[in-house]
């Protein structure tokens, strides 16, 4: 039997993932995402397409990006999330946000301020960032 | 006559000027009690509350309970949600066929949409 079977401590401490991500538009709550309750499958295979979509290319803020990297993509999608909430389109916002809570674990915060309905500034707040 | 414990008119105005300003919170806790007492524009209201996580976390469960309520009221835009749950198999299991009857109530109240999701379904048969 080994005697020092006590773990060793990691060298890098990530943050613990934080279940909850709000949506907060000018500085109100507007939609909240549980992870620990997990998507069916008919709600990753459409997150799925998402990204095969966003795969084949994304305008934001008038460029074109032929091969969006992941901070592009969660920038479109925070975009079309508030473009859903303004259109009430309210299913396809969740939607928007199942996306970005579960491509981005760290994410615990999408701050919108401004007009709906106009451009809105978007910052996406990550745990190692408190 | 004054009951004091039924809601008034003017906090069903507020809540669902809450709703439509997106302040969701205040919406979910302002029309609960008139989804709790029969209202079913409320029940239907709080149903998407809940089935989009808007203002609360995701409830599925919650979701079903409100838009079916809703809907066995005969309110029409319920019927359609609840259709749209069976097709889906979102906040219920899948059932095409209650999917039908559901939309079939809500296109004979004159919904367009549910009109055109009896057709898309029946295309796709």
């Amino acid at each position: 039997m080994m005697k020092n079977s006590k773990k060793a401590k990691p060298i890098v401490q990530l943050p613990a993932q934080q279940p909850i991500v709000t949506i907060m538009v000018n500085e109100q709550a507007v939609m909240q995402y549980d992870r620990n309750k997990a998507p069916s499958k008919e709600q990753f295979d459409y997150i799925d397409s998402m990204d095969k979509q966003m795969d084949e290319g994304v305008e934001l803020g008038g460029t074109l990006h032929k091969k969006p990297d992941p901070i592009v993509k969660s920038q479109f999608v925070a975009q079309h999330l508030l473009m859903a909430l303004a259109a009430k389109n309210y299913s396809l916002a969740a939607a928007m946000c199942t996306w970005l809570s579960e491509r981005l674990p760290e994410l615990i915060r999408v701050q919108a301020t401004g007009s709906l309905t106009n451009n809105m500034k978007v910052d996406l707040v990550f745990a190692r960032q408190n | 006559m004054y009951n004091p414990h039924m809601p008034d008119e003017i906090d069903l105005a507020s809540a669902m000027a809450a709703f439509e300003a997106k302040n969701f919170s205040l919406a979910m806790m302002m029309l609960s009690p008139f989804a709790e007492t029969g209202h079913a524009q409320a029940q239907h209201l709080v149903a998407i509350m809940h089935q989009n996580g808007l203002g609360v976390v995701r409830n599925e469960l919650a979701a079903y309970k409100w838009m079916k309520t809703s809907a066995e009221q005969g309110y029409g835009l319920a019927q359609h949600g609840l259709g749209f749950m069976y097709m889906e198999g979102e906040c219920a299991p899948k059932n095409l066929q209650k999917a039908k009857d559901w939309f079939q109530k809500a296109a004979d109240q004159g919904l367009e949409g549910s009109i055109a999701m009896l057709e898309y379904l029946k295309q796709s048969e």
